[in-house]
């Protein structure tokens, strides 16, 4: 019981101290350059009338909060995507969230523009996505490689559709475009309380069913001989992981690469099983999109689209982790 | 204890794996189930198992339908060795024997982050030490050599409890002193309790460990019973269609089956 679990506590609160660290300087970061004193009695003030409290409660904690939920429910989904589909390369959008959340946002915006309800239309599309890819598993004999192909088959028609409406509408194709980009900056407390029950339902279901990933991550044939009803606990984890990614995805637009390094990351520091690398993945996706929120809003020439930052910091930080990953074990 | 399947049928699409096999397995000891390529060796073996589901026919446990058995109470009863590992990600040994476990975890277990109860421990610790990889404990398996990696499988099997013990090949890919050694240790495990089915093609080790051998040809059991019954150069050249000659090991009086 020692040697399982030597090193792995301390890792795991300085892993979340490191969070919270991280999250304490981002709100010290920001265009106003307000002084750091300010910014931190304003924190203790949550009521003050003042400007600065404003900002600091109405414009960065808001988006630094929703910045870790966002991070950590795409690190909880990708986690878990990739044990139940046993592919290292999966991610939360490959079940069709990401298409089906396109078409639905884009649906909105060009169904009622003045209302602004991508969010809302995202989150429905990318339900429904979730849905008919989960109900291809529940076919008989489907296996991972089908929720796969199925989930790749579905986002390339509904892209299609995506595409197909907003070629007939330019003013719609604006701003689908920079939601599509990803974005923190319009997330509001309502949308963080969302997202903190429903990352907190995801998190606790993860770490009740993570002996079940284990399990599964070995092919359908062992997780059944282990014990596990596969074919249950393989829809309900699909759902838990595209819900909590549709939510995400309302709140944010596509940001994309989070869920996809935030997992390996959280393998490579704490071991591949989900007892431990669940809840890390989680706490690295929060605070790979904290930081990476943080400079896509730091930038000298003006903000950019958080989705771009990820990409460029994730791509190439995922290479040297592959790269690395492979010649440890090739030696 | 006893895994019993009526006259079980069994195709993959169009093609006809098992035609009709009654085989049961019981009480303590080590039945190998041989045949040539394509008998249906594996295939008998999950329908055993619940894994597959015949056709026509019917498999039980102790006289209840196999199929209507919860995951758990099945997992608890029958353990299964799988051929191969399917490894998506590189798990240490002592979180695959950890797995065996998890028919077993209540849900306190699982809600809260916390290790293994005491007897979930002591059950992992004592298939680690039967197989003799507790000093691989913290080792990744990708680390550990194939015979390593076939007992940390057994392991597994051993953990979870199940008197029945269920075994597809789980030597194919190893020297012929892995081989001996996991089937001491399956022999073992037999002698004490345990019923053990194995598929196997190698008839040297059948004829040496097996206290039952099932032969399987063309989908339909060709013979089944003692070891030295079964195991004679009539009927082993008849199935295998290739002249074999059976001796006695000059040490154990076992069965040896050498090329005719």
């Amino acid at each position: 019981m020692t040697t399982r679990f030597t090193g792995m506590r301390p890792r795991g609160i300085l892993l979340l101290g490191l969070l919270v660290l991280e999250m304490l300087a981002a709100v010290l970061v920001g265009p106003t350059g307000i002084a750091p004193g300010a910014v931190l009695s304003a924190l203790g003030h949550p009521s003050a009338t003042s400007v600065v409290a404003a900002i600091v409660w109405q414009v960065r904690l808001p988006r630094i909060v929703g910045a870790a939920f966002v991070g950590a429910a795409l690190g909880l989904s990708g986690a878990i995507l990739q044990a139940l589909l046993r592919n290292p390369l999966a991610d939360p959008y490959l079940i069709g969230t990401s298409a089906g959340a396109g078409l639905g946002a884009t649906v909105a915006e060009i169904a009622v523009p003045q209302l602004s309800l991508m969010p809302l239309g995202a989150f429905v599309g990318a339900a429904l996505a979730v849905l008919a890819a989960s109900s291809a598993s529940r076919m008989r004999g489907a296996g991972s490689v089908t929720i796969v192909l199925v989930g790749y088959a579905l986002s390339v028609v509904l892209g299609a559709v995506t595409s197909l409406l907003l070629a007939f509408d330019h003013t719609a194709l604006l701003s689908v475009y920079f939601w599509f980009l990803g974005g923190l900056g319009g997330v509001t407390w309502s949308q963080i309380a969302t997202l903190g029950v429903v990352l907190a339902i995801g998190l606790s279901l993860g770490v009740y069913y993570r002996r079940e990933l284990d399990a599964l991550a070995m092919g359908e044939s062992q997780a059944y001989y282990l014990g596990v009803d596969v074919q249950r606990t393989r829809v309900l984890l699909l759902l838990l992981a595209g819900l909590t990614t549709a939510v995400a995805v309302a709140a944010s637009g596509l940001i994309g690469f989070v869920g996809l390094v935030a997992p390996h990351v959280a393998r490579r520091l704490f071991g591949a099983a989900h007892d431990r690398s669940l809840l890390a993945s989680a706490a690295g996706g929060a605070g790979f999109l904290v930081l990476a929120d943080t400079v896509a809003r730091s930038l000298p020439f003006g903000e950019v689209p958080v989705g771009i930052i990820t990409a460029l910091i994730g791509g190439p930080f995922f290479i040297w982790l592959i790269l690395h990953t492979d010649r440890r074990r090739s030696s | 204890m006893t895994i019993r399947a009526y006259d079980v049928r069994f195709r993959y699409g169009p093609r006809p794996v098992l035609q009709g096999v009654s085989l049961g397995i019981e009480g303590q000891g080590l039945t190998a189930l041989c045949g040539p390529n394509g008998a249906g060796k594996s295939t008998l073996l999950h329908l055993m198992a619940g894994r597959l589901q015949p056709q026509a026919g019917r498999v039980e446990l102790d006289g209840l339908p196999i199929a209507g058995l919860r995951p758990p109470e099945r997992a608890r009863r029958i353990a299964v060795v799988p051929q191969a590992m399917g490894q998506t990600f590189d798990l240490t040994v002592e979180d695959l024997v950890t797995l065996g476990r998890l028919h077993r975890l209540r849900v306190v277990d699982r809600l809260l982050l916390k290790p293994l109860s005491a007897e979930d421990e002591a059950a992992v610790g004592q298939a680690l030490q039967a197989l003799d990889v507790e000093n691989l404990r913290g080792r990744r398996l990708s680390q550990i050599s194939g015979g390593e990696q076939a007992r940390a499988m057994i392991a597994t099997a051993l953990a979870q409890g199940a008197d029945h013990l269920l075994l597809d090949e789980p030597t194919a890919h190893l020297d012929p002193a892995f081989r001996r050694e996991i089937l001491e240790i399956l022999s073992m495990l037999a002698e004490h309790g345990r019923t053990v089915l194995i598929v196997l093609h190698d008839l040297m080790l059948a004829g040496l460990y097996a206290d039952r051998v099932a032969l399987l040809a063309d989908g339909r059991l060709a013979a089944a019973g003692d070891a030295k019954d079964v195991l004679t150069s009539e009927t082993l050249s008849d199935v295998f269609r290739t002249p074999l000659r059976v001796e006695r090991h000059p040490g154990s009086g076992r069965p040896l089956v050498l090329p005719g």
